[in-house]
């Protein structure tokens, strides 16, 4: 390792303008079968709330006005979170470099995060129930900089996202 | 020195019996203790005398079977046919551990009192991605463990390792340090008492929870806040001078016999009253380094450091490694080890928008909204007057300290490092080796879309350092040159 260091110092000045630029990557977008997924999932959980409202409304008597103006409010709330999975599929996306894998996702909050092949820890691809029934699954990229580092890409679709972890793999693979 | 035969079964010196017998009678103390007290402070006669006497007795005689079983059944061996470090232990249900030698990763020596007064080490083996993350054998003559970690690191082919372990008389010192008891006494007075007001008070619930305190100690020295009682001076002053005592007494266990060592071989530390650890650091291993200082601190020379280490995110505390109070020149000394050398003109500097005090600023006046709900909750009757003089002494504050806080704030770079300054009244500098960085990642909330502005996140195997509110193009250009950096080395980052 020492003789290494010593054959790899080398101190060339850098132009910094003539580094790669992340920002000039083409993100692929995901599939629109997670668009589904999502909206499947804002359904669910509206139906849930719905239907505690239901039962609510009927079984208690002195909450009925307060029970009413939830369901006013929620109906806003729960068109906002449609729209909102609308501008998630649009938005999100990954990239793939040489060198590096590129994730966006957010909306209101929009975060992109870079994990260098070099950095990565070990890659798994996972499917739940609905990703099953519509044939797609996330991809989870593990690297040593803690939770917050880990990039999770879900929506690709199922065959997508065993060619993708297998580039990832070989790429990992080739930089030990 | 007689070679043991480590490929032979092996058992821990004979004494260790007394450590495991040890062990478990102060686990055994320690989940008992206040059935012993209570015990005390009931009246006896003499049959339950008598009953006692002989439970405990059996309990004593079981506890010490136990002990010898245990050391009986743990044994441990090298194999090197499948490359493993074998450990068998268990009284009823045995298991057996086998560490790969590839996965070795360190092996420490550490003793703590008890293993002190019987003269024996503790052989520590860190591991990495396995199960058991690190393994323990806690009784070993000095020459033995020395002969072990030898063993061990040279079938692991750490080959750095090798030379760290090496008996300390062939290792030539380049320098070392050791903290006297005088400077624990100040560095001991001159630290954070919130950690000792902390101590206290859950020492003071503990003792409440466990026996009912108000039955044994007299309610004149109960402290309750009751405000028709106003406490008196007496009474504040000696909280101070509890505080001030657990305090010191709390360095003092902690760091009692600093030693920094540095030989050709690598920086050696050990610390520590109760538990002594004895830790080789390996420049490649330390991920972040955080430097802090109070003006006590500066005017005293004694600054803190410390080193972040890779670990996996499961277990952070056993990560970082403090040092709480080292010279100027000594600090140098160290860092120019772990190749730390910014020279202040290298260094290219980000600004964070100022806008950065507006955000805190109205993040702290959030607090304030709990006045009314607490007002009505309490149904208190809060005379006018006194919310606005309240208020307007908190924003004062408030409006102060971040902009003092602004002010410490910078993001600075060089080459190989990025620096993080802030702390008002404790300066803190973070020093990120950029090489070294797992991931980077740039969020941007849509309300800071139109000014341009992003938040920038490193992401390093020791934990992550953030900078809030800057200039988007900087930031990008900045993350191209992490990036550049990170990919184009092929050095292990740990």
């Amino acid at each position: 390792m020492a003789s290494l260091n010593q054959a790899e110092f080398e101190n060339k000045q850098l132009d910094i303008n003539s580094l790669p630029r992340f920002t000039e990557v083409e993100f692929y977008p995901l599939d629109t079968k997670y668009l589904i997924k999502l909206n499947i999932l804002s359904g669910i959980g509206a139906l849930i709330v719905v239907g505690a409202l239901i039962v609510g409304y009927f079984l208690m008597e002195e909450y009925k006005i307060l029970i009413l103006w939830s369901a006013i409010l929620f109906l806003p709330l729960f068109l906002w979170l449609i729209y909102r999975n609308f501008e998630l599929q649009k938005r999100n996306g990954y990239a793939i470099r040489e060198r590096d894998i590129i994730f966006k996702r957010g909306f209101l909050h929009e975060k992109i995060t870079i994990v260098p092949f070099n950095r990565v820890q070990h890659v798994s691809a996972r499917k739940d129930l609905l990703d099953k029934f519509l044939g797609i699954s996330s991809l989870t990229i593990f690297s040593a900089g803690g939770s917050a580092s880990d990039v999770t890409i879900s929506g690709l679709l199922a065959r997508n996202a065993e060619v993708l972890k297998e580039a990832i793999s070989k790429r990992v693979s080739s930089n030990e | 020195m007689n070679s043991s035969n480590f490929h032979e079964p092996q058992r821990q010196s004979k004494i260790g019996v007394i450590l495991v017998f040890g062990n478990s009678l102060y686990h055994l103390l320690k989940n008992l203790w206040f059935l012993v007290i209570y015990f005390f402070m009931n009246e006896l006669d003499s049959q339950t005398i008598i009953n006692s006497t002989i439970g405990a007795t059996i309990i004593f005689i079981l506890a010490f079977a136990y002990s010898i079983l245990y050391f009986w059944r743990f044994v441990f061996y090298i194999d090197p046919k499948t490359e493993e470090f074998v450990l068998q232990k268990g009284v009823i249900n045995s298991k057996t551990i086998s560490l790969p030698f590839h996965k070795i990763q360190q092996v420490n020596l550490k003793r703590n009192l008890v293993q002190r007064l019987i003269g024996v080490y503790s052989v520590l083996i860190d591991t990495a991605g396995s199960k058991e993350k690190e393994v323990e054998i806690k009784a070993l003559s000095r020459i033995k463990a020395e002969q072990l970690a030898e063993l061990l690191i040279s079938y692991s082919r750490l080959e750095e390792n090798i030379k760290e372990v090496e008996i300390e008389g062939k290792a030539a010192i380049d320098w070392h340090f050791s903290l006297n008891t005088f400077q624990l006494l100040k560095l001991g007075l001159i630290s954070n008492y919130i950690r000792g007001l902390l101590l206290l008070i859950t020492f003071y619930i503990t003792l409440k929870d466990q026996f009912f305190l108000n039955k044994f100690i007299p309610p004149e020295f109960m402290m309750e806040p009751s405000l028709d009682s106003p406490l008196s001076v007496w009474k504040i002053i000696l909280l101070l001078l509890a505080i001030i005592t657990v305090t010191v007494a709390d360095t003092f266990i902690k760091y009692y016999g600093l030693r920094l060592k540095k030989s050709n071989s690598g920086l050696q530390i050990e610390m520590g009253l109760r538990k002594n650890k004895k830790v080789s650091l390996k420049a490649k291993r330390v991920q972040t380094i955080e430097i802090l200082n109070n003006p006590f601190q500066q005017k005293l020379d004694l600054q803190k450091v410390k080193f972040f280490l890779a670990s996996s995110p499961n277990d952070p505390e056993k990560s970082i490694i403090t040092i709480p109070g080292i010279s100027q020149e000594l600090l140098s000394k160290v860092l120019g080890y772990m190749h730390v050398n910014p020279i202040k003109k290298q260094l290219t500097q980000i600004i964070h928008n100022k806008l950065l005090i507006f955000k805190k600023i109205s993040v702290g006046f959030l607090p304030l909204l709990l006045i009314p709900i607490i007002s009505k909750f309490y149904n208190l009757d809060l005379s006018l007057k006194w919310v606005i003089i309240t208020i307007s002494i908190y924003s004062v504050i408030l409006f102060g300290y971040q902009l003092l806080y602004y002010r410490s704030l910078r993001l600075s770079f060089s080459e190989e490092f990025i620096l993080k300054n802030s702390g008002v009244w404790e300066k803190k500098q973070q020093y990120l080796e950029i090489w070294k960085l797992q991931a980077v990642s740039m969020s941007q909330p849509l309300w800071y879309r139109k000014k341009n502005l992003v938040n920038l996140i490193f992401h390093s195997a020791g934990g992550d350092v953030r900078f809030e509110l800057i200039d988007r193009n900087k930031a990008e250009s900045l993350m191209d040159y992490v990036l550049y950096k990170i990919e184009s080395t092929s050095k292990g980052w740990m």
